[in-house]
């Protein structure tokens, strides 16, 4: 196990510099730069920047510089100070941004994946039990549409319903008497308000994948000649399904949990910018529209980093567990 | 950028009625004496010469009296719909989180500011402006007892500072706005005293007054030169300020400098006009609030001083969010950032909802095509830069059926040139091309020996098919640009031309327009202050929308770009006339020229302009302007309606 | 840019059942004799227990009936994608009325926009009406890209009228015409994207698989390196840098790829864990000490054994491209207008002026929503039915 361990961390190392390397070089694949974008915005209303003043920013921003000059000032101060540079779009260190914004992209992600396991976990065992019941179909269809409705549909619908008929301000987690306000509990509570769309949007989507796991894990289980034997041994059905095969059917959801990390992350942009959730989600989608390169390389870079150690953790979590797992067998 | 100011002209006082002609003057100060609590509109009666809120501040000794905070002669406004009470947070929304457009709209200040009707100049923080015959001196003298909103005084230092440290600091600003050079070098400033400055040029500038008008300009000579010292390496050790530079995580001085500068980001900068930001739209919130700035310089009639609304919030938003909130009611005075095409929504709710959707002009914009009179390909230059080849082109497009399509008839069909609210317009311009006339306009095309090839598509003099791209950015904002210009597409195929889209994000397109690689651009065009912003008229850069290629020629003095021909070298030296007029004269006479020009050339073919600007304005407040102003960037927006005199309904 | 959850598929294999207890089970379930089933091929067994499984055969139909649409689009659409009428632009849909006397019809609007209230007004003139038949002629289109006709399978008999079953778009053109165009690209999409994620799955998940060792951990880790960066900013970056000087064909065909690059991890994931199950089965030892060369073994003899599963992944690959292409266009980038697809139909509906006045522009949404349950559905049978040995059905 410890030799696995070793192994594994050590196989870590090589991919987050390669991942770092990508990152840096996706975000400078669009044409033009920051700069350019910002014209462009003003020139949408009406104003204009002189030529001659932009070459003189790009010059004094580094912007022209070759990649791995820029790479190597970008990399270096992160490893070395722990600076990941400054946003041009907001004029602030990246690193604020990202740790500000991060609390609540956690909570979002966190209470949508509860929600999506309290919804699909049950489905699924009782799929599986009632398998080619009517309920049983019934779950696979609503599972299968939740995931089919396009997201950002889903909540701009949402939304113009929360408008239409409670009259809610739509857009952000808090209405604008709370968001410059300290912590309250009527913030806490304007909070769980304006947090059930983005939950619901992003939630649902994510069910039909684990309702069908876990029906397939319950079924492979269900026939196996242990529960058999219990049944035959006159153990109630309930408790037999509790004790055995549904403990073992939800193993594979608690050690992998950390591959849920990406899914938090990536799942909630497009709903939150529909939103405008104050999430990362939004922050990287306009910092990668904008070119801001520092921020968008910087959020890229967590997130794949975060990946990176939830996927460790979940494998030594699996070896742990599963001894093949260490000998490279399953 | 900064500033808001405005005041009010004699014309619209008259319209106003009411106590227009009292006089003003002497402020005793009158703090008031109600001594209560928060409640924004209580005790706050027509009486109270100050907002509540600053009436505590001065009791708990925060604050000096009003007296002392107002100027020796404050700025008149006359109130729209008064008599008004002081309180309340505006809300507010954007979808740019880096847009200081409610400073510009709501807060912005200068030396001079426009007048009620947008046409001329009023004084506003300097008291008395005067310049010479030439157009090459102007001197200002500032009000006596200016402060800014720490409490500092506003003198002419700060102006130096401004003028001499940063705007002709090549560090700061490597190269000179079109709004602050001479030529080859920038002008120069004297301040014989503490309230005079002169700014000198060398070559007349005819702009120059309407640009210390212009929000977006004239704030940026006011820089608070004893907040902005200690990070300037001529006024503090460079040692220290490198430190500071770093300790805050930028490469340079003038970055951090620039941060620091910044009043929509930093809320430690002072700032003069009424409002300042406390707390900043980038933090995690994505909201900003703003509040009245203590020490603003403008009263009512009555002596009481402005504004009259406490705070502005403004929330950052994704578009449908914002229109929603809108079409809610949540946004209390809102223009910039509201589509045309959502107004529908707006109206359906507005009663429901408590808010009424006022219809302002917008900036005379229309959309437009604009040939590329410089391309790179010599034998599409050539049929291009024929009149001939334009005019047969605007022949072709059915505006009626365009109008009826996209805006149901309501459009606003011309070509686009300044309108009758321009000083530039020249009567009779704007319709010429512009009938629906297929026959016409093949007449033209066979003119030019442009003759059909056996499929109907017509061919280039060297024989190849003409096909054209089109390039463009993807908007639904006004006129959906996609839908309009997939429009033009059939209406050119039926005279023989191929023309492809190419959306294109804005960077890509600011990209190819300046590489000078491009057939035709799709853009919306302002006609009225065509002055202000060039680009779309003259060739004066490579950012220009109609001849990139000339226009770095012109820029770069004839080294780079491609040498325009004759007519283009008129348009050029009419640009020239008019920026350097001694007189208000010449510069009309030569903008006209270059409107007559445009007209008989049609360089840019119109195809259709919005009705009006929608502005979502909540029952409970008052002052708002009815007239139907434009909502234009020149004019500060929402600030064309002087937005220190609005205020709320008392609950 | 939906939230899946990656878990790891329970794998059916992991118990060894025996042989008559399964083919005992099967009896049962196909209702066929024994000598039916024990002589079967395997697609055959597969097709028996796949057609048991009611969801997966609605999904079928669905499919079939979708794909048979797109490929006579001109056909079944009842206008072309340029026609339009300005005056009829936001025209609500309208339902055809039907008289013994008149056969199928609507009445004829006008369309106004009112000054006041912005809003698009139609009077509907009941004196006067649209005759709609069957195979009637109108705009011209071509069959398969090959045969020029303008015959229609339903629409107004004068191929001047206008008929807008489900509405008009903000063009006046008809929605549901462009929905039909529209489903040539985006049911295509998904296919051509997951044919070549499944080409490099196959490659790079089989030569993983097969040799295992030092060559699996370097492409493990190939893997593993693009599962951890964002899908968001892998497509923004890449579709940002696709040429603008191509056409609406080429940026297809790079936005499919642009898919497929992101899409091929898993694939190539189960593939390899297959590979490595078989790897070790005594029949493929046999042919290995037979000298059989070893892209044979992996073609002949270890490729059949798990098509099955292959081929139920990639079912349920093609709807997540297919969503993947609304998502792509809703960021604005992907394909535009005036190219149609159901991500720029869907684009162009993504305002809330189309929510509150003219919500039958969401109707594409609706298609994509039934072509990927379909899609689902198939894949789930085929999952199911995968492995005829399993016990799960």
């Amino acid at each position: 196990m410890l030799r696995f361990t070793i192994h594994r961390i050590l196989h870590v190392i090589p991919t987050l510099i390669i991942i770092s390397v990508i990152s840096f070089f996706i975000i400078q694949l669009p044409p033009g730069d920051f700069l350019t974008t910002q014209v462009a915005a003003l020139e949408a209303q009406g104003e204009s920047i002189d030529p001659a003043q932009l070459e003189a920013l790009r010059v004094r921003y580094g912007i022209d510089d070759p990649f791995w000059i820029q790479y190597w000032k970008w990399i270096s101060n992160i490893l070395l100070h722990g600076d990941f540079g400054l946003s041009f779009q907001f004029q602030r260190p990246v690193i604020d941004l990202i740790t500000e914004r991060l609390p609540l992209t956690i909570l979002l992600g966190v209470a949508t994946l509860l929600f999506t396991w309290a919804i699909a976990l049950p489905a699924g065992i009782y799929s599986a039990i009632k398998q080619h019941s009517a309920a049983d179909y019934t779950i696979s269809v609503v599972g299968f549409v939740a995931l089919a409705v396009p997201n950002f549909l889903a909540a701009l619908v949402l939304a113009y319903v929360g408008f239409a008929y409670f009259g809610q301000s739509v857009g952000g987690l808090f209405s604008p008497e709370y968001v410059n306000a300290p912590w309250s509990l009527a913030k806490v509570g304007d909070l769980l308000e304006h947090l059930w769309i983005p939950v619901l949007v992003i939630g649902l989507a994510g069910t039909a994948g684990i309702i069908r796991t876990m029906r397939a894990n319950m079924l492979d289980e269900l026939y196996k000649p242990y529960v058999t034997t219990a049944r035959a041994k006159g153990l109630p059905e309930g408790r037999n399904i509790r004790k055995y095969p549904l403990r073992i059917s939800l193993n594979p959801f608690i050690s992998t949990v950390g591959w849920s990390i990406p899914s938090i992350f990536d799942g909630e942009v497009i709903v939150a910018t529909v939103l405008a959730l104050g999430t990362t989600g939004p922050l990287l989608l306009a910092a990668l529209k904008s070119q801001d390169m520092y921020l968008a390389g910087g959020i890229i870079l967590i997130i794949a980093v975060l990946t990176v150690v939830g996927t460790l953790i979940s494998d030594l979590l699996l070896a742990a567990v599963d001894p093949r797992v260490r000998f490279g067998k399953a | 950028m900064t500033m808001e100011h405005r005041s009010i002209s004699r014309r619209s006082l008259l319209k106003f009625g009411g106590g227009g002609a009292a006089a003003i003057a002497i402020f005793g100060l009158t703090a008031c004496s109600d001594d209560e609590a928060p409640n924004p509109f209580d005790g706050n009666g027509a009486d109270a010469k100050e907002s509540p809120m600053l009436t505590e501040r001065v009791e708990a000794g925060d604050l000096p009296e009003l007296a002392e905070r107002l100027p020796a002669t404050p700025m008149e406004v006359e109130v729209m719909d008064g008599p008004a009470q002081y309180g309340g947070t505006l809300n507010r929304a954007q979808t740019e989180v880096g847009d200081a457009g409610a400073l510009t709209a709501f807060a912005s200040v200068g030396l001079l500011e426009w007048n009620w009707d947008s046409d001329g100049f009023l004084p506003s923080l300097a008291e008395e402006f005067s310049k010479n015959d030439t157009n090459t001196e102007f001197t200002f003298v500032l009000r006596e007892g200016l402060k800014w909103s720490d409490g500092e005084p506003f003198t002419s230092a700060d102006l130096q500072f401004t003028i001499d440290d940063v705007l002709r600091n090549e560090t700061t600003i490597p190269a000179a706005p079109f709004w602050f050079s001479d030529g080859d070098a920038r002008p120069t400033v004297e301040v014989p005293d503490e309230r005079t400055v002169i700014i000198r040029y060398t070559q007349p500038f005819g702009l120059f007054e309407k640009y210390m008008c212009h929000p977006a300009v004239s704030n940026q000579f006011l820089k608070p030169r004893h907040y902005l010292e200690q990070f300037h390496p001529t006024y503090t050790d460079p040692a220290e300020v490198d430190a500071a530079t770093a300790a805050a995580g930028f490469d340079s001085w003038d970055q951090y400098f620039g941060d620091r500068d910044n009043w929509w980001t930093n809320p430690e900068r002072p700032i003069l006009g009424a409002y300042q930001v406390i707390s900043a739209a980038n933090a995690q919130s994505g909201t900003a609030t703003l509040e009245r700035n203590p020490y603003f310089w403008k009263v009512d009639p009555d002596g009481r001083q402005l504004p009259f609304i406490d705070q502005i919030q403004v929330q950052v938003l994704a578009q449908d969010a914002l229109d929603l909130r809108a079409a809610n009611g949540d946004l209390n005075f809102q223009g910039n950032f509201l589509g045309y095409n959502s107004a529908q929504v707006y109206l359906q709710n507005a009663e429901d909802r408590g808010y009424e959707m006022l219809r302002w002009k917008n900036d005379a914009t229309l959309l437009s095509l604009c040939v590329n009179l410089s391309h790179a390909d010599e034998v599409l230059r050539d049929l291009f830069l024929q009149v001939d080849f334009r005019a047969a082109l605007s022949h072709a497009i059915d505006r009626e059926d365009l109008n009826a399509t996209l805006l149901g008839g309501l459009g606003d069909v011309r070509q686009p040139l300044a309108t009758e609210t321009s000083d530039y317009y020249v009567e009779g311009t704007g319709q010429r091309f512009i009938e629906f006339d297929v026959d016409r306009a093949n007449e033209l095309l066979d003119g030019l020996g442009l003759t059909r090839g056996s499929d109907g598509v017509r061919q280039r003099p060297d024989g190849q098919p003409l096909a054209l791209v089109l390039l463009y950015v993807d908007s639904t904002a006004g006129v959906p640009t996609a839908d309009a210009f997939t429009m033009v597409q059939r209406y050119w195929a039926e005279i023989g031309l191929t023309l492809s889209l190419r959306p294109v994000d804005p960077t890509l397109y600011a990209e190819l327009r300046s590489a000078n690689d491009f057939d035709i651009d799709g853009t919306t065009m302002p006609s009225d202050d065509f002055d202000l912003e060039p680009v779309w008229y003259i060739p004066t850069g490579a950012n220009s929308h109609s001849a990139p290629g000339f226009g770095q020629w012109y820029a770069s003095n004839g080294s780079e770009g491609i040498e325009p021909p004759e007519e283009i070298l008129a348009l050029m030296d009419n640009w020239d006339l008019l920026r350097g007029a001694a007189t208000d004269d010449e510069r009309v006479e030569a903008g006209r020229a270059i409107v007559t020009q445009h007209d008989e050339n049609v360089y840019a073919i119109g195809l259709l302009g919005l009705p009006f600007q929608p502005v979502i304005v909540t029952n409970d407040v008052r002052g708002v302007r009815d007239d139907e102003p434009k909502l234009s960037f020149y004019y500060g927006r929402e600030g064309i309606t002087k937005p220190e005199q609005i205020s709320f309904l008392p609950a | 840019m939906t939230s899946q959850t990656q878990l790891p598929v329970a794998d059916p294999e992991s118990d060894d059942p025996t042989g008559t207890e399964t083919t005992d089970r099967l009896d049962t379930e196909t209702g066929r004799s024994r000598t039916e089933v024990t002589s079967a091929p395997q697609w055959k067994l597969i097709w028996w227990r796949f057609r048991r499984h009611r969801l997966a055969m609605i999904g079928m139909v669905i499919l079939v009936i979708l794909y048979v649409v797109a490929l006579f689009a001109g056909f079944f659409a009842p206008f072309n994608t340029t026609s339009y009428s300005g005056q009829h632009a936001y025209q609500p849909p309208q339902i055809p009325h039907f008289s013994f006397s008149e056969g199928f019809y609507v009445h004829p609007t006008t369309g106004a926009t009112d000054p006041e209230t912005l809003a698009p007004v139609f009077t509907e003139d009941t004196s006067q009406m649209v005759h709609l038949g069957f195979f009637v002629e109108g705009d011209p289109y071509r069959l398969l890209g090959l045969v020029d006709a303008n015959v229609h399978l339903f629409g107004p008999e004068d191929p001047g009228q206008r008929w807008y079953a489900l509405g008009a778009d903000r063009g006046g053109g008809d929605l549901l015409s462009k929905i039909i165009y529209g489903s040539q690209i985006s049911l295509s999409i998904g296919l051509v994207g997951v044919a070549i994620s499944l080409l490099l799955g196959l490659i790079l998940g089989g030569i993983s698989g097969y040799f295992g060792g030092t060559t699996d951990t370097v492409i493990q880790r190939i893997i593993e390196l693009f599962m951890s960066i964002p899908t968001l900013p892998l497509w923004l970056g890449l579709a940002a840098a696709v040429p603008p000087q191509w056409g609406p064909m080429q940026t297809y065909l790079m936005i499919t790829v642009i898919l497929s690059l992101v899409g091929w991890t898993s694939l190539a994931r189960v593939i390899r864990g297959r590979l490595l199950q078989t790897r070790g089965e005594d029949y493929v030892l046999a042919a290995k000490l037979d000298g059989v060369p070893t892209g044979r073994i992996i073609s002949r003899h270890m490729l059949p054994s798990f098509a099955s599963h292959i081929i139920a992944t990639v079912s349920l690959a093609v709807p997540a491209m297919i969503l993947s292409e609304t998502s792509l266009s809703f960021l604005g980038l992907g394909l535009r207008a005036p190219a149609v697809s159901w991500g720029v139909l869907l684009q162009n509906a993504q305002s809330v002026n189309v929510v509150a006045t003219a919500p039958w522009l969401l109707l594409p949404g609706l298609a994509v929503v039934l072509a990927v349950v379909a899609f689902n559905f198939v894949g789930d049978g085929l999952r199911d039915s995968a492995d005829p040995y399993g016990k799960r059905s």
